[in-house]
């Protein structure tokens, strides 16, 4: 084609171009929207995601009563802070007192940061040794400055006693919600939770302690102690 | 890990920021130097946008036209002298002129401009595609009188220098022009081997130091910093010593004891010195950077070098120096122009701008003038004091030689001492201005290497006060 | 039970819009010279990108937001090489198909691999081997030493070993293990400096600092590390001449045209030249441009579609970070947080550097653009990023899904 035509030619599409660049910088921000909106949905019917079990407390002070409950993720911090993932306001507990990490076939093993040390089942925990040593179990106890909690790990976990303890779930289908039309499941075809039923109400999500008085119990997982 | 949560929150916050930061410098950088990387001559896109396109026209104020494309070939003013007057403003066609108008308004001449339909319409033309023109705010005339007046006089003939002329209350520029000069259609070996560089363009790309023209800038720092001066007597004893230096005044003159405007008309050193001693670098600094000192000069149209007052190495004598111009502050001749038209417009630097209006073949406009500000220098009852003292300049002082019957001129002469390949040279300033609103143009004129003895008043003003002629008689032209 | 309104499917509108983009594109290439490799180009490439895009999440774990973003940049890549040197662009395409093969595998490995220990104290050896190798048997290039041939293929081993450290850091960083990640970082980074590749040691240098404030938080530590890195580069400016050269050229480069500036003049040129909508695909000259394949590669991406187009890329991968920081949020283990954090905040600064470079907000240095770039070993390398990213993204998913579902079983006891 000769030059100048298609200079013009050319010239022209710098439009097209740029138009359909910004088409794509848009769709994908509002993909990343949507995404993030979806997931909130998501998380808000699963409060407990993540999570492999509570800490209740045994012992405790005014801030934070007895027989409350804190919710333990997989792994995390354990401190005074706000911002650790399980928040003990008592004296004698550090600003981020210990790191603890759920590992299967094992339990929760639970290292101090230096300068602090917690008890385990009644055994000292000062370092990384010990912590390896003694990993918190189904019913553990974890003395932690002047606080006392009970560990109480889910049900379905790799953990000791899962094997002896594991409830005999009855096989059932959970309730097939029809798919949202033009909703593309995600790969393994596992169906969108129904929407009612099991989540706290939409505000509540636990800072603990408030759990909503009866039932005490968190009425989404189970322990393994239930049969 | 919820902390660990939070801090990759922060760090892609941080990211985001320096992606953000990458835009707005792009934006910016593109916005106002994005002519300048455009139009350097060595830039293969405009060679080879030259292949399919004629260059557009170059016209001044009054429709001369200063350059056009025959055949090919690029043409310029028939008269000789015409065409060299010019020859900077304008530049070559080979770039040898470092942004001239022929280089530096590529993306209008070469056609860069053109929108969608004009090109498919020049498709379905045949004809070659022609550039827009450009029509500059330069009377051409002028620049030919400039130099003719360089030439008048025997003291300033075959020196080499520059003047620059613009409307202060719009910012046009009338005239630049820098000797020397040379022929854009007979540019040869000796040309660009010769040792007074006629390339270079002296009006806006030459640093020189001021000299006594700074005193402006002084009078106006006192004025801000130590009130009541105008009213005050200050002593001259003829040879101030700063630090074991002795200043001296021109012809070694003693004025005894004189009133700030009057040694502004006579332009006693030994006075600025003492003012610049007493109100401290600090006060001098500003207010020669609210002036546009130390600034980066980004005008749309025209590129001049940056003017310097130093920041470092400030002795006492150095200071006291500084405030008659000297030691290490330099200005360019369109600056120092500036410097004058701020004076002139009651505190308000209009930028200095040369096109006048870019118009397609089909006679679309694509711009045209309108005026900017530049900065605010001072304010306007400085303005105002600093107006009469230069008005006695021209009337009772150094440059009574600037003036013109009939006209109201106010100026300042300079006369600046600096060394060049270790000999000493002299510089010679006049900057000044018509108080008349009829005629608002401020010009600068500077002529390098004046004999010993000669200063500003007798070499520059005398140039000066043949430009103001020109402006008288030819009203009409450079005002409409 | 309030009716939920449909969800919308973005995923097929963005890749028929990347795909109208490429095919009008490699369309209007054809027409300048009718060249048949044009026209099997606009069919093949929108088909690549439609299988990409749409088939390779079915058959494996992938995200198809990142899978999108990432074959529109590549595919660009293909473009603006096929627009100056066709044979680049061939090369970059089958270098685009291995890349494809070496994502999925890093996909695999993340899922798969659960334990690390082993394996990472076997990467960090062999690493540092890598590392060293061009010092032994690399040739010498724009200055830098740091690849060498392998049977006639190009290997540039920083960029492999850009992987394993990201794996290294993270995982002695999530066990608070102080020394193995500092020792190996530091290794890494003399023998760069050994290379004289320091653009890559720069981000080496980053993104171990990134990643230790994000696992620590020890905001003192981090300080320091800043401080020690900014008096390194002073020192290296002190000692090194090229380093002075290149500061020197960065603040006036027209300066030196005719020698050292005049890389960032033609870049800076070209950019100027584009204005907003460009010269037009196929039109200016970016071929004066050198080294338009690799490092200024974006300057003739500018100079051709212009500024906002250039802008809309630069927006592409503020979208890839955001999605990556969204996957090192969501993680569950402190491991594969750090690692897609890593990931992403070394694609964020090799963009940021190339860019800042050619623009002229920071000195020149060695980087290329991540996916845009010709390069066989940046390309791939690029897209392991890409896949360990989704490895975690997809690990994060069935966590989910686990979740979901043990929530559904204990619900329905009650």
């Amino acid at each position: 084609m000769p030059q100048d035509i298609y200079s013009v030619a050319a010239l022209a599409c710098r439009y097209w171009f740029a138009f359909l660049g910004v088409l794509i910088v848009w769709r994908s921000f509002s993909w990343l929207r949507k995404d993030r909106r979806l997931k909130h949905k998501r998380l808000k019917t699963l409060p407990d995601a993540g999570m492999i079990g509570e800490l209740v407390v045994l012992q405790g002070s005014d801030s934070l009563p007895e027989d409350s409950f804190l919710p333990v993720p997989r792994e995390g911090v354990l401190g005074y802070l706000r911002t650790c993932d399980v928040v003990v306001p008592i004296d004698g507990v550090a600003r981020q007192h210990l790191d603890f990490v759920f590992i299967d076939g094992q339990g929760l093993v639970v290292t101090p940061r230096r300068g602090c040390s917690c008890m385990v089942d009644g055994e000292l925990i000062a370092d990384r040794r010990d912590a390896r040593a003694f990993p918190m179990r189904h019913n553990s106890l974890l003395s932690v400055g002047d606080a006392m909690l009970k560990l109480r790990l889910f049900a379905g976990l790799d953990a000791p006693y899962a094997m002896d303890y594991m409830p005999d779930l009855p096989e059932q289908e959970p309730p097939q919600e029809e798919a949202m039309p033009g909703y593309a499941p995600p790969y393994n075809g596992a169906p969108y939770p129904p929407q009612e039923t099991y989540f706290p109400p939409q505000d509540a999500w636990p800072e603990p302690p408030a759990y909503p008085p009866a039932p005490q119990q968190p009425i989404n997982r189970r322990y393994h102690d239930e049969a | 890990m919820k902390q660990q949560r939070l801090r990759f929150k922060l760090l892609a916050l941080f990211l985001f920021g320096l992606f953000a930061l990458l835009a707005v410098y792009g934006g910016y950088a593109i916005t106002t130097y994005g002519n300048r990387w455009f139009a350097y001559t060595r830039n293969p896109r405009i060679r080879a946008q030259k292949e399919n396109v004629i260059a557009g026209d170059v016209l001044d104020r009054s429709g001369v036209v200063l350059a056009t494309t025959v055949d090919g070939t690029r043409i310029y003013q028939a008269d000789e002298s015409a065409r060299r007057a010019v020859v900077h403003l304008l530049g070559d066609d080979q770039g040898q002129v470092s942004n001239g108008v022929e280089t530096f308004q590529s993306n209008y001449l070469y056609g860069f401009q053109a929108s969608l339909p004009e090109l498919i319409n020049s498709l379905f033309d045949g004809q070659p595609r022609r550039g827009d023109n450009v029509t500059l705010t330069i009377d051409s005339r002028l620049c030919t009188a400039i130099v003719k007046a360089f030439g008048a006089y025997s003291l300033t003939a075959g020196k080499n220098g520059a003047a620059v002329v613009m409307n202060y209350r719009t910012g046009e520029t009338l005239g630049m022009v820098s000797l020397p000069t040379f022929d854009p259609m007979n540019i040869t070996e000796s040309t660009a081997n010769d040792p007074g560089q006629p390339f270079w363009n002296r009006a806006t790309q030459s640093v020189y130091p001021p000299g006594s023209s700074f005193k402006i800038i002084t009078t106006d720092a006192a004025l801000t910093s130590l009130p009541g001066i105008q009213d005050t007597e200050i002593a001259c004893t003829g040879g101030l010593d700063v630090a074991g230096q002795a200043i001296r005044d021109y012809g070694n003159a003693v004025h005894n004891s004189l009133s700030l405007k009057r040694a502004f008309t006579v332009s006693c050193n030994n006075v600025y010195a003492l003012l610049a001693i007493r109100m401290k670098d600090d006060a001098l600094r500003r207010a020669a950077e609210s002036f546009g000192f130390n600034d980066n000069f980004l005008f749309k149209d025209i590129v001049v070098e940056n003017s310097v007052y130093p920041t470092t190495n400030r002795t006492s004598f150095e200071l006291a120096t500084s405030g008659f111009g000297q030691s290490a502050i330099v200005a360019s001749p369109m600056h120092l122009c500036l410097v004058a038209a701020a004076i002139a417009n009651d505190g308000v630097i209009m930028e200095p701008q040369l096109l006048r209006q870019v118009t397609s073949t089909s006679g679309a406009l694509r711009t045209s003038f309108s005026p900017r500000v530049y900065r605010t220098a001072t304010t306007a009852a400085n303005a105002a004091l600093i107006q009469d003292y230069m008005r006695s300049v021209v009337t009772s002082g150094t440059g009574t030689r600037a003036a013109v019957s009939g006209l109201t001129v106010c100026g300042k002469t300079g006369s600046a001492e600096s060394s060049l390949n270790g000999r000493a040279i002299t510089y010679g300033w006049f900057v000044g201005y018509i108080a008349d609103d009829d005629l608002p143009f401020a010009l600068a004129v500077v002529v390098e290497d004046i004999p010993d003895g000669e200063g500003g008043g007798s070499t520059a003003a005398p140039i000066a006060g043949d430009i103001f002629q020109y402006l008288k008689d030819n009203q009409t032209r450079v005002t409409q | 039970m309030k009716r939920e309104r449909p969800v919308r499917d973005l995923g097929r509108p963005l890749s028929r819009v990347v795909k109208l983009f490429f095919f009008t594109a490699f369309l209007l290439l054809f027409l300048r010279d009718f060249a048949w490799q044009g026209l099997l180009l606009a069919f093949t490439v929108p088909l690549m990108i439609s299988l990409t895009t749409d088939w390779l999440p079915r058959l494996f774990p992938c995200d198809k937001l990142i899978l999108s973003l990432t074959n529109f940049l590549c595919a660009l890549g293909v473009l603006v090489l096929y627009d100056t040197n066709p044979s680049y662009a061939y090369h970059q395409a089958m270098y685009y198909g291995v890349g494809l093969g070496a994502m999925v595998i890093c996909i695999y490995l993340v899922r798969l691999i659960r334990k690390w220990d082993g394996l990472v104290w076997l990467m960090i050896p062999a690493s540092l081997i890598l590392l060293a190798l061009p010092l032994r048997i690399g040739q010498e290039t724009y200055g830098a030493r740091n690849w060498f041939y392998i049977g006639g293929l190009s290997v540039q081993p920083s960029e492999i070993v850009k992987l394993s450290l990201l794996i290294i850091i993270a995982h002695f960083m999530s066990r608070r293990q102080m020394l193995p990640w500092l020792g190996f970082s530091v290794c890494c980074l003399g023998l760069l400096m050994l290379q004289k590749d320091l653009g890559t040691a720069l981000l080496y240098y980053g993104v171990t600092l990134l990643n230790y404030f994000a696992s620590s938080g020890n905001l003192g530590m981090t300080a320091l590390g800043l401080g020690g890195g900014a008096g390194a580069a002073v020192m290296g400016y002190k000692m090194f001449a090229h380093v002075k050269k290149r500061v020197a050229i960065w603040l006036n480069p027209f300066a030196d045209y005719d020698n050292a500036g005049y890389q960032i003049v033609q870049s800076l040129m070209a950019i100027a030249s584009g204005g907003m909508l460009g010269l037009g695909l196929g039109l200016g000259s970016p071929r004066t441009i050198p080294v338009y394949h690799t490092d200024f590669i974006f300057a003739v991406i500018c100079e051709q579609f212009g500024l906002i187009f250039g802008l809309c890329v630069l927006l592409m991968y503020v979208a890839l970070i955001w999605r990556g920081a969204t996957t090192a949020m969501a993680a569950r283990s402190g491991f594969h947080g750090l690692l897609a954090m890593g990931c992403t905040a070394m694609l964020g600064l090799q963009t940021f550097v190339i860019i800042g470079g050619v623009i002229k907000l920071i000195p020149l240095t060695g980087v290329t653009m991540p996916f845009v770039s010709y390069g066989g070993t940046s390309l791939v390398s690029s897209l392991c990023l890409i896949g360990l990213l989704q490895g975690v993204e997809s690990l994060n998913e069935d966590n989910l899904e686990e979740d979901t579902r043990l929530a559904l079983l204990g619900g329905d006891e009650e």
